[in-house]
């Protein structure tokens, strides 16, 4: 079957700033990956650019098996891909209901069912807009947005980032609960020691390049320590 | 796709300009009860009328405001994570920010107007206070060709605005500098703009005299105009329609400056867009 997705080369640059040079890894279908780093490390950056969000690149980003010039980053791609990005990206004067509606008419492949069940079990009520709930509350609506989409690749940023111990748990949870075996998560975060139980594959970055990647069991193994403990040896310096 | 952009480009704008325009009209019929119980309604009429031309003035830098806003945070601001993942081309984002703009802004000037109509009506003049070139007193609308040379000119307006946002955006980044300077810059265009619009219809001449500000006067009576055509005194490029007047000339200007605007505006979103 073919790479999710797969990355070649990848430069991006602002200005005389390098945000990411020589980027290059693939995604297979059933996998989660992990880019991890610090901040400022490009991992913001390379999403960005698989989500079409920045252009002026070099390099080759090749979504669902289909060629760059097929389908590039951007509109068409998009239909496959299911985005969470690090900022609240939904309008705060939604209510949480008006937020299924505006994801159920621009994404066929939106599951109502599954996310008005997703914010069930969440306890958050549809009715309530979404300023007036807490920072976590706000990250859980988001993720179930994203996560109600039979998508081939999720790709969230920084998901944990800003929200409780327990709260991360459940988050973490919810994506093993809900995306099929046949899709693919890519993932960011600086908080390894609560992601690393669910990646299949990790890929360091320091300073918009790969300093380390492979399988996650590979790279314990090898170093004897955890993706976490790895992380803090790899990046004590930077 | 269209259609579901437009539906919820409309509703994004509506939160604003709905109860704007709401109010003014609540102010005009205000002023037009108050003006029957007042012992000379025609001077009241007057009064508030002059009051309110300066409230309008504030309500259209708002409402100039707000478009600005309308597509500066949906394409540049946080939601512009979920706008531009959207399945929806940029090309079929901005005609619906387009329209919408266009649509509203011709709610604020119906609304703005019938206020002040309500205002006049108590007044010794049916007019909105406007005298023609000769002295006389202006009488009845006719607004076909109003309408399409002020549609031509929002239009242009609004492409110009959305041009120089994403030209700050582009070559700036930081979103809160690129926000002042595309105020100003854009303040700026569009002021020059206006000006330059209504030199070549022969308009211009006519504000220079005027003693008052230009911002203040400039924009109400480029309104006031807009929808009397008959006041204006340039005769090159004017086209009689019916009883009114078109000016050929700010039209094509004005379309053609738009349609520019509009296509490098979508030229630098497809090339050059950053969201950082």
């Amino acid at each position: 079957m073919d790479n999710i997705l797969e990355i070649t080369d990848l430069g991006k640059r602002y200005g005389r700033m390098v945000a990411v040079e020589g980027v290059r890894f693939s995604l297979a279908p059933g996998k989660i990956l992990g880019l991890l780093g610090p901040n400022g490390s490009g991992k913001t950056t390379i999403m960005k650019v698989i989500m079409g969000l920045l252009t002026d690149y070099t390099g080759e980003v090749r979504i669902a098996g289909a060629p760059p010039e097929v389908h590039p980053p951007g509109v068409a791609a998009n239909r496959y891909i299911s985005y969470l990005p690090d900022a609240g990206h939904i309008p705060t004067w939604f209510t949480t209901e008006q937020a299924i509606r505006f994801f159920a008419d621009f994404y066929t492949d939106f599951d109502e069912a599954k996310a008005g069940e997703m914010l069930d079990a969440m306890k958050i009520p549809r009715h309530k807009r979404v300023k007036a709930l807490s920072r976590g509350m706000q990250e859980k609506v988001q993720l179930a947005m994203v996560m109600a989409r039979r998508a081939k690749l999720y790709i969230l940023d920084e998901p944990i980032g800003a929200v409780d111990p327990a709260s991360r748990d459940f988050i973490l949870n919810t994506l093993l609960a809900h995306y099929a075996e046949d899709s693919a998560i890519l993932l960011s975060s600086h908080i390894i020691a609560d992601i690393e139980s669910v990646l299949d594959e990790a890929v360091f970055l320091r300073e918009g390049k790969i300093c380390m990647m492979g399988e996650a069991d590979a790279l314990r193994q090898e170093r004897g320590m955890s993706l976490d403990q790895i992380f803090r040896e790899v990046f004590r310096n930077a | 796709m269209l259609r579901k952009q437009l539906k919820y480009d409309f509703i994004f704008a509506a939160r604003f300009f709905l109860g704007m325009g709401a109010a003014g009209i609540g102010l005009g019929l205000l002023v037009f009860i108050m003006g029957g119980l007042s012992q000379s309604p025609a001077n009241f009429s007057l009064g508030a009328m002059q009051l309110m031309s300066t409230a309008w003035t504030v309500a259209l830098a708002m409402s100039v405001a707000q478009i600005y806003q309308l597509y500066s945070r949906q394409f540049f601001g946080e939601v512009g994570h979920l706008m531009l993942t959207l399945p929806v081309g940029r090309g079929v984002q901005l005609l619906s920010k387009y329209l919408v703009a266009l649509f509203w802004s011709f709610y604020i000037f119906a609304t703005m107007f019938l206020s002040l109509r309500l205002m006049a009506a108590r007044s010794e003049s049916s007019s909105v206070g406007i005298t023609g070139p000769g002295g006389e007193v202006l009488t009845g609308i006719n607004l076909a060709g109003p309408l399409m040379q002020f549609a031509a000119l929002a239009f242009s307006a609004v492409a110009i605005l959305f041009l120089i946002v994403t030209l700050a955006n582009c070559t700036l980044g930081g979103w809160r500098v690129h926000t002042i300077i595309a105020w100003l810059v854009g303040g700026l265009y569009f002021a020059a703009f206006v000006w330059a619009i209504a030199a070549i219809s022969g308009r211009a001449r006519e504000w220079v005299t005027v003693d008052t500000s230009f911002v203040h006067d400039g924009v109400v009576h480029m309104g006031m105009r807009t929808f009397l055509a008959p006041t204006i005194g340039a005769d090159i490029g004017r086209v009689p329609l019916g009883d009114m007047y078109v000016d050929v000339y700010l039209i094509a200007a004005a379309l053609a400056f738009g349609l520019a605007a509009a296509g490098a505006t979508h030229w630098l979103l497809r090339k050059k867009i950053t969201l950082a």
